[in-house]
């Protein structure tokens, strides 16, 4: 029995090695490294510096600005995401006509490569783009989307289009998730629709509502992806996102400064998502079959 | 405190192919009384008790409760409460808090709610549950909150959707007996789905049994066991079901009899069914089915052909419950009956005995049709199918109450059917 035992633990450990050794090196090694340059000069000389590389990049008026506009798009966008494919999943979940096609439709953006996405909104908002082309039809002077204050919106609005329908999916397969009878018992007893839905809807959704918060948020930090392809390297300055800082400063081989700032924005994600399971435990303890 | 009237109603759902879920139904409950709705999985009861309570629209005719017709007005205006068959607390809020829920939609103030919360969990027991959450609840406990939360804010109308089918058969029995009890201490119209003919046998004044989504019979419990409508009726009330074969109607110096049989092994005689002469004449010479209670069938003395009513056959299962004994017996041209024998006598596999017969407990019913010829006259009541008016049936009057009623020999019957259900435990009494 006990050499049995033995010869099981060895078993299991050689089916976990592949995976062990894949998270230690592309993960764990790396990570190990960025927090070790984040503490030296430089990787050469190794002379350790202590948080100096912190101080330099808060001090740094790039990586400022650049957390300022991650900052204010993510807070624009991920309530948004959020609140937006909640309320299209509750809208398709009610019986509509052509729910399917809404369905269809709001999910089309997952199968589009980013390339071609984003080459369409190019081709509509690019200086000599369609919509500037419709607005000089009815005597609007063009000028450019992208290098204007309204390119934020732009990219909000590219994120919302790229994100709702995977967002919207989790939401429907929650909802389908809360016990009929409940929602039942509270219009038996009462409850207006505006109530069942804060009292019971909105307690079942809460997990959903983290995870899917948790994504938009992620999602949120690699809008960069599509920002790039759209303005390059160096965007209009309300576009300067954390990865245009993190990108630039490692094309200038700057691995102190880079990982500083890595460690920085993960530590601040890492607060955030904290926070939110916090608050999902708070809230969807007794809701979570 | 309210009656209940629905009138030629009937439910389409959308997308199932125009299939009439429930169809035709008429039906008046009177204020106060215990109606029990049953039937078969897929028979409509639920979907009619849902109407009721306004949480499917109503497709086609009319319901009110009291004078007011309520096809358009919410549920949550129909002052009506519900109990259903996953209890449906709300998992996030206490029991006090589910309790009380009602209450606050309703902006009763926080002092009444109180009080009321603590007297109906004093009347259930579950004072001690107040602060609990769901999770933390038993079966049986979950149960009782369910039953408080409808009782707190004192509806016209209670509706319980299969509310024990959740619990084990003791706790099953427990509560089907404290609903009785709340019903006469609440004096509020009560009704009741389940596809437990236990339930519906022992619980309710009157029993509307539906098939197809339409009611078969309408009828106190008492009645339907004795007079059922048709095939259907006799096999889903009582357990073990009705003992049905295929016979022939002759008629022999002026006596007429039921021939049973592959062979016309069986001459059965029919003096003392629930049947005119002329009625018998007619259907002389066709093809009927008879039908026979196990309770009605008794096992008479071994190897007593002469004697029985019925005839000799092979015991081939017994079936011992302690209190009585359920007997499979073959008998010759292809009959096996079920038996049961409430007298102690021992019987064995493979033993060959003689069986008796109750003539008056005979039913015919005609096989293509599948109604009853047998068992209305007596009863003197009007046909209880889809159009029967409700009797005044006053709180405590129940047809159900059995140590009251004077037929005793009927009370034997229903008590040892009821007893026989619990003995099969979970589930072996659903037809």
């Amino acid at each position: 029995m006990r050499e049995s035992t033995r010869a099981e633990k060895l078993i299991s450990m050689c089916y976990l090695l592949p995976s062990f050794v894949g998270v230690m090196v592309f993960f764990v090694a790396p990570f190990a490294q960025i927090i070790r340059y984040a503490l030296v000069d430089n990787p050469i000389a190794n002379n350790f510096v202590g948080i100096e590389n912190f101080i330099k990049v808060f001090e740094n008026s790039a990586f400022r600005r650049a957390a300022g506009n991650t900052a204010r798009f993510s807070v624009m966008a991920v309530p948004l995401a959020v609140a937006l494919s909640l309320l299209l999943a509750m809208l398709l979940e009610a019986q509509i006509p052509g729910k399917s096609k809404f369905r269809t439709f709001f999910l089309s953006p997952m199968m589009v490569p980013v390339a071609s996405i984003v080459l369409i909104w190019q081709v509509i908002f690019d200086y000599n783009g369609a919509l500037n082309g419709v607005l000089a039809s009815i005597g609007v002077t063009p000028f450019d989307w992208m290098k204007s204050d309204y390119s934020h919106v732009i990219i909000v609005v590219l994120f919302l289009w790229k994100n709702l329908g995977y967002n919207m999916i989790l939401f429907m397969a929650a909802l389908s998730n809360i016990p009929k009878a409940l929602l039942e018992a509270a219009a038996v007893d009462g409850a207006s629709a505006l109530r069942r839905f804060w009292q019971i809807k909105f307690r079942f959704l809460t997990p959903t509502l983290l995870f899917v918060t948790i994504l938009s948020l992620i999602n949120s930090f690699k809008v960069f992806r599509e920002v790039y392809l759209l303005t390059g390297d160096y965007p209009y300055e309300d576009l300067y996102l954390l990865q245009h800082f993190m990108n630039n400063t490692f094309k200038s081989l700057d691995y102190q400064k880079l990982s500083a700032a890595a460690i920085i924005m993960g530590l601040f994600m890492a607060l955030i998502i904290g926070i939110l399971f916090i608050v999902e435990g708070r809230l969807g303890k007794d809701v979570e079959q | 405190m309210a009656s209940i009237t629905l009138k030629d109603v009937a439910k389409v759902y959308p997308g199932g192919g125009g299939t009439r879920a429930v169809d035709n139904f008429n039906l008046e409950i009177a204020d106060r009384e215990f109606v029990v709705i049953v039937g078969p999985s897929g028979c409509g009861k639920s979907s009619t008790m849902r109407m009721i309570a306004g949480l499917e629209d109503i497709t086609e005719g009319k319901a009110y409760i009291g004078d007011t017709l309520v096809n358009n007005v919410p549920p949550k205006n129909r002052n009506i409460a519900m109990v259903f068959q996953s209890y449906a607390l709300y998992p996030h809020m206490s029991v006090y808090k589910n309790m009380a829920f009602a209450m606050k939609m309703r902006h009763v103030k926080k002092a009444e709610i109180d009080v009321r919360v603590r007297e109906t969990a004093e009347m259930l027991g579950i004072t001690h549950l107040l602060g609990r959450k769901p999770r933390a609840l038993s079966g049986g406990e979950s149960q009782r909150v369910a039953l408080g939360r409808a009782m707190v804010r004192n509806p016209e109308v209670f509706l319980l959707d299969e509310p024990l089918s959740n619990l084990d058969a003791k706790l099953r029995t427990d509560m089907r007996a404290e609903i009785v009890k709340l019903h006469k201490k609440l004096e509020t119209t009560f009704i009741y789905v389940t596809h437990d003919q236990t339930e519906a046998m022992t619980m309710g004044d009157r029993i509307v049994l539906m098939n197809h989504g339409r009611i078969v019979q309408v009828d106190s419990p008492k009645d339907i066991y004795d007079y059922p409508v048709n095939v259907f009726a006799a096999g889903f009330i009582g357990s073990p079901r009705m003992n049905f074969a295929d016979c022939e109607i002759i008629e022999r110096g002026g006596e007429y009899f039921a021939k049973l049989g592959e062979g016309g092994e069986h001459l059965i005689s029919l003096t003392g069914v629930n049947a005119s002469r002329p009625e018998l004449a007619a259907l002389t010479g066709r093809r009927v089915t008879f039908g026979i209670r196990p309770e009605h069938l008794g096992v008479t003395a071994e190897m007593d052909d002469t004697e029985s009513r019925f005839g000799g056959g092979t015991a081939d299962i017994v079936e011992a419950l302690g209190a009585e004994t359920n007997i499979y017996v073959d008998f010759p041209g292809g009959l096996r009956f079920i038996v049961r024998e409430f007298n102690d006598k021992p019987v064995a596999r493979g033993q060959r005995i003689s069986v008796d017969i109750q003539p008056g407990k005979i039913h015919i019913f005609d096989t293509e049709t599948g109604e009853a010829v047998t068992g209305r006259r007596r009863h003197g009541a009007p046909p209880a199918t889809e159009k029967a008016a409700p009797p005044a049936v006053k709180t405590g009057d129940a047809p159900t109450d059995i140590s009251s009623g004077n037929d005793t020999e009927l009370a034997d019957q229903i008590a040892a059917g009821v007893a026989d259900a619990i003995a099969e435990a979970d589930g072996g009494d659903d037809a």
